[in-house]
């Protein structure tokens, strides 16, 4: 398996704007759904928080938002309808009782920041193997959201019908 | 901030053949020791890379219990730099040109006049230490490396590498597709997808 992926990473390369369209897809949905992301069968909680940079192609336009809900803000739907994508936010997500916050971005997909449950223990071996495992617990979330948006991307009608839905969201008033 | 306490910056990579992990352990801290850290106070060095102990960064004296942690690998890099201020040093070659005890006038002289004072002073320079950590989940063959800077990164892949003989792979954002789609068609899908248009309404 692993060396597969290997192989195939220089076979195929997903462009960036795959990821800022799941960026996207993710900060609409939370918006619409109040956070709430049904994956493998339970429901987590995934909300965009604090930072939100958007980018446009070509020449270097940015808008950095900072502080509060800035996915709701005019600014971000304004942004938006400008041709401007995610390229990084920070995200406050809720999975089976343990929070966890950090930034993620399209770029290289790597987290920073990344705040975790307090681990009550002293033993440095089981702290370790908690810290790790929540570790994997946000990846395998990612994950999961990933292909999610993944099987909408893929299947054209689908993806045509979120996509009407997330220009609707854009073209509402922020409330 | 630690890999075991505080907020972490996370790259992660794939560790293709860990068998050199899966074998006697005393070897892997042995492989470590080899490139254990190596102080470079009163040196005239700018810069020295290095393992210690996770638990006890100035010490080099590695050991298996440090170092497995249950089914992980916990590793710890120590970077010093020394530097000298380009004003200090511009000050001492000043210094040394007034005081007459040299008659040094050409470019060569000069440049060799420089160089044996930075020397001087990198020796009487302390250096400044970081530690950058990564744990190997063995099980599932992740590297996890707390660092946001791509110099440390590349610095401890470097040190990884020349340890174990083995390079980890980067999951850059094709790798994590594919971790997560698991089928060639699909990547291959959303490698040629086309945009999607949000603007033009």
């Amino acid at each position: 398996m692993l060396r597969r992926v290997v192989s195939m990473i220089s076979d195929f390369v997903i462009p960036e704007f795959i990821f800022r369209e799941f960026f996207l897809w993710l900060l609409v949905q939370s918006e619409m759904k109040a956070g709430s992301f049904e994956l493998g069968g339970e429901y987590v909680s995934f909300r965009v928080e604090d930072q939100l940079k958007l980018e446009g192609e070509g020449d270097v336009r940015q808008t950095d938002l900072r502080k509060g809900v800035p996915s709701i803000s005019q600014e971000a739907r304004s942004s938006l309808r400008n041709g401007k994508l995610p390229t990084r936010m920070r995200v406050r997500l809720v999975t089976g009782g343990d929070e966890y916050i950090f930034v993620m971005d399209t770029k290289l997909m790597e987290l920073r920041g990344v705040k975790m449950p307090v681990v009550p223990l002293s033993e440095a071996e089981l702290k370790m193997e908690q810290r790790i495992f929540h570790l994997s617990q946000i990846y395998r979330m990612l994950e999961l959201l990933f292909n999610q948006f993944a099987s909408l991307r893929l299947d054209a009608e689908k993806w045509g019908a979120q996509v009407k839905e997330i220009n609707q969201w854009l073209l509402e008033e922020p409330s | 901030m630690g890999f075991l306490k505080g907020s972490l910056g996370i790259k992660r990579y794939f560790i293709e053949n860990q068998d050199v992990f899966s074998k006697n352990r005393d070897t892997v801290v042995e492989k470590l020791l080899r490139y254990q850290f190596r102080s470079i106070e009163s040196a005239a060095v700018e810069e020295a890379v290095g393992w210690v102990s996770p638990f006890r960064s100035y010490d080099p004296a590695l050991k298996v219990e440090d170092t497995f942690l249950d089914s992980n690998l916990f590793l710890a890099m120590r970077i010093d730099k020394k530097t000298v201020s380009r004003l200090l040093l511009e000050s001492k070659v000043h210094q040394f040109l007034d005081s007459g005890s040299s008659l040094t006038t050409g470019k060569q002289e000069l440049k060799k006049l420089k160089e044996d004072i930075h020397q001087e002073l990198l020796t009487k320079a302390l250096p400044e230490p970081r530690i950058i950590e990564g744990v190997i989940d063995l099980p599932h063959s992740t590297l996890y490396l707390n660092t946001a800077s791509h110099r440390s990164s590349g610095l401890f892949l470097s040190l990884f590498e020349k340890t174990f003989d083995i390079l980890p792979v980067h999951i850059d954002p094709t790798a994590f597709a594919y971790l997560t789609l698991k089928e060639d068609s699909k990547l291959q899908a959303l490698a040629n997808a086309e945009e999607s248009c949000f603007h033009d309404i």
